[in-house]
């Protein structure tokens, strides 16, 4: 026989020993798959390739255990030859296989003349002569066992979790079994809070844990996810439609009542930005379970043109105790003492300065012009949610004045209004096109258009407004946090 | 090192294509409209073209472009029609 | 462009083929729903790109181009 270069022995899923020289000398030239179990390309490289006849020269390098690999073999129907390569993965290492899955070709000798790495349907069908058709056509690997240190913790298990596209493109929590049942905390693992559209994946409590894992959330912080997914659920929101659109939109999470204190929320200096784990880990689970789960992926079946930083989390708790008006909550027809989530489609926030107004009449149409370039400046009157966020100082001013939330949305309302004739400018609707040059369009369709809610810290004049989503037929939905199981 | 998947990977049923008709004479074809601005000009013209080749037509919209269109849509298209053009996404 | 393919699944699962009309940046979005869906060989109808600032004549004559290919999807 001859000398076979980097000969080996390995077990096959039934336990009989088989070699490289063997395999060879039954014939060549053969390729070697390398795969593992956890790789989600392995198995759709095992399903595509389970199809081909006998005769093919396909042999597959498992790094697992014997039972593993046979299980994996049985679940995806592949049925040619399966050897099982276990810890430290000499093999994949002596072959220099850094990705799973990858095929190589080998030779008489057992030199390499050929090597895929990843799922390539046009390489597989080259290797083989065959036409294997189906979708994807192409799909990146996943990082083998072989080429590092075993064990978790490492960073290699933090590329490997970037390399399965679990991620928003920050490195992500990995979502173990035991993270997973301390974030379910007793609750079914089964239970689905519905089909998470585009893509219509269930949201299993397990999968919405497996999201709260990545993100980063404590397991305390899990009601408010699974509020917060039940809200995007609703059919009023449409989270179909701000998924898919080329518009910005993204969810926006607002949290009422004593949860906020209970779990660390922000309502206060730097509520919408960074710095708070509450406000940053809860926002980008409902993201992931969009994105994961609900298949909305960016530049995929997300069609956001530009997008916003926004959408990678946007969580933030009211400022209950800097507010002289009753609470987004209660407003919404809530208690008081209860802990909810409301969830507003809307774009990226604009920043509102005014730190000279000293009637509310003019801090009312400060804040209304500010958002009535929002979406545009002349396509008006839009039908759509304009989120505002009243400071501290602002939300004073108000107050000692005696307004309430009524009469600033009404103010808002009739402050922001032009003539038809100065909207003509291109991107402007039909009815306005239409109409008299005198007629008087406002920007938003009625006052409800406007919601308010008070956050951010004591001293500041700075207030903001997310930016409407036109045409989503979205709704706010308030949903009360469950806490028991 | 095993985890938990955050995606519903599980295989979707294969949806098999409806049987096509040999001919287009004498089928009715709904119109859809997703109701996006430009696509009754664009369905107009298309409706014209049909009726040239012995298409019987209908006209039907969504109530937005923004969500699927409702059961009672699919349904109505279901029961009146053997073909559907719908337009149109931009 | 992924609703309207959601409504081609749900028509073609009751018996009415459908052709979706949309315009050429929206394929890559509608192979992978189509294919989510369980329908990884339908495709959509693409026309040019954009629409919105086209004349009349313009709409018309790619609906003309496209006749065609409508029938090709619906028929035989």
């Amino acid at each position: 026989m001859v000398a076979v270069e980097r000969d080996f022995t390995l077990p096959s899923v039934d336990g009989a020993p088989v070699s490289l020289s063997a395999l060879l000398a039954q014939g060549c030239p053969l390729v070697l798959l390398f795969v593992h179990a956890d790789c989600p390309t392995s198995l759709l490289a095992l399903r595509r390739l389970a199809s081909l006849g006998e005769g093919a020269a396909l042999v597959c390098v498992a790094e697992e255990s014997p039972e593993v690999a046979a299980r994996l073999a049985r679940r995806t129907g592949f049925s040619r030859p399966v050897l099982a390569e276990a810890a430290p993965y000499a093999v994949s290492r002596r072959f220099e296989v850094a990705t799973v899955p990858t095929a190589l070709l080998v030779d008489r000798d057992g030199a390499v003349v050929e090597t895929v790495v990843g799922w390539d349907t046009t390489a597989y069908e080259r290797l083989f002569g065959v036409e294997l058709g189906g979708e994807p056509r192409q799909k990146p690997g996943c990082v083998a066992r072989g080429l590092h240190e075993e064990g978790p913790g490492g960073l290699d298990e933090l590329e490997d979790m970037l390399d399965r596209g679990w991620s928003d493109g920050l490195p992500v929590v990995p979502p173990t079994p035991e993270r997973v049942e301390a974030t379910l905390g007793g609750r079914d693992p089964g239970h689905s809070l519905g089909p998470v559209p585009p893509a219509h994946g269930e949201a299993t409590l397990e999968r919405v844990a497996a999201c709260a894992v990545l993100a980063g959330c404590r397991p305390a912080y899990f009601p408010v996810v699974v509020a917060a997914v039940e809200a995007a659920l609703e059919p009023v929101f449409n989270a179909h439609g701000i998924a898919v659109t080329t518009q910005p939109a993204g969810p926006i999470l607002v949290v009422n009542g004593p949860a906020r204190e209970q779990l660390g929320l922000n309502s206060g200096m730097g509520a919408l930005g960074p710095g708070f784990r509450a406000n940053a880990t809860i926002g980008r689970a409902l993201r992931l379970v969009l994105t994961l789960t609900g298949g909305a992926r960016p530049g995929a079946l997300d069609r956001a043109t530009l997008g916003h930083p926004g959408k990678l989390a946007c969580c933030f708790a009211e400022n209950e105790e800097a507010s002289f008006w009753p609470p987004l909550h209660v407003e919404r027809g809530f208690a008081a003492d209860a802990s909810t989530v409301t969830l507003v489609a809307g774009d990226a926030p604009l920043s509102i300065s005014d730190h000279r107004s000293r009637t509310p009449e003019e801090l009312a149409a400060t804040l209304a012009w500010a958002a009535a370039g929002q979406w545009s400046p002349f396509w008006w009157p839009m039908d759509d949610t304009s989120l505002f966020v009243i400071c501290p100082e602002h939300a004073a001013l108000f107050a000692e004045a005696g307004w309430d939330k009524e009469r600033l949305r009404a103010a808002m309302f009739e402050a922001v209004v032009r003539p038809a004739a100065e909207l003509r400018r291109g991107e402007t609707p039909p009815l306005v096109q239409a109409a008299a040059d005198e007629l008087p369009v406002h920007k938003w369709t009625s006052a409800e258009k406007i919601q308010l809610v008070v956050a951010g810290g004591e001293a500041g004049r700075f207030s903001a407004v997310f930016g409407p989503c036109d045409g989503m037929k979205t709704e706010p939905v308030t949903k009360e946090i469950q806490w028991s199981t | 090192m095993e985890y938990v998947s955050p995606i519903d990977e599980r295989v979707r049923e294969p949806v098999a294509f409806a049987p096509r008709p040999a001919a287009l004479a004498g089928k009715r074809v709904a119109l859809l409209d997703i109701t996006k601005a430009r696509g009754a000009e664009f369905l107009d013209r298309v409706e014209r073209r049909l009726h040239e080749h012995g298409a019987e037509t209908f006209r039907i919209a969504k109530e937005t472009f923004s969500k699927p269109a409702s059961p009672d849509v699919i349904e109505e298209i279901a029961l009146r029609g053997d073909l559907t053009v719908e337009g149109l996404a931009d | 462009m992924s609703c309207s393919v959601h409504d081609a699944v749900r028509l073609e699962r009751r018996g009415i083929p459908t052709a979706v009309v949309g315009t050429a940046p929206f394929v890559d979005e509608a192979l992978e729903q189509a294919r989510v869906l369980g329908m990884p060989d339908y495709r959509i109808v693409t026309i040019a790109h954009p629409v919105q600032l086209s004349t009349s004549e313009e709409l018309h004559a790619r609906a003309d181009d496209v006749l065609e290919t409508i029938l090709s999807r619906l028929t035989g």
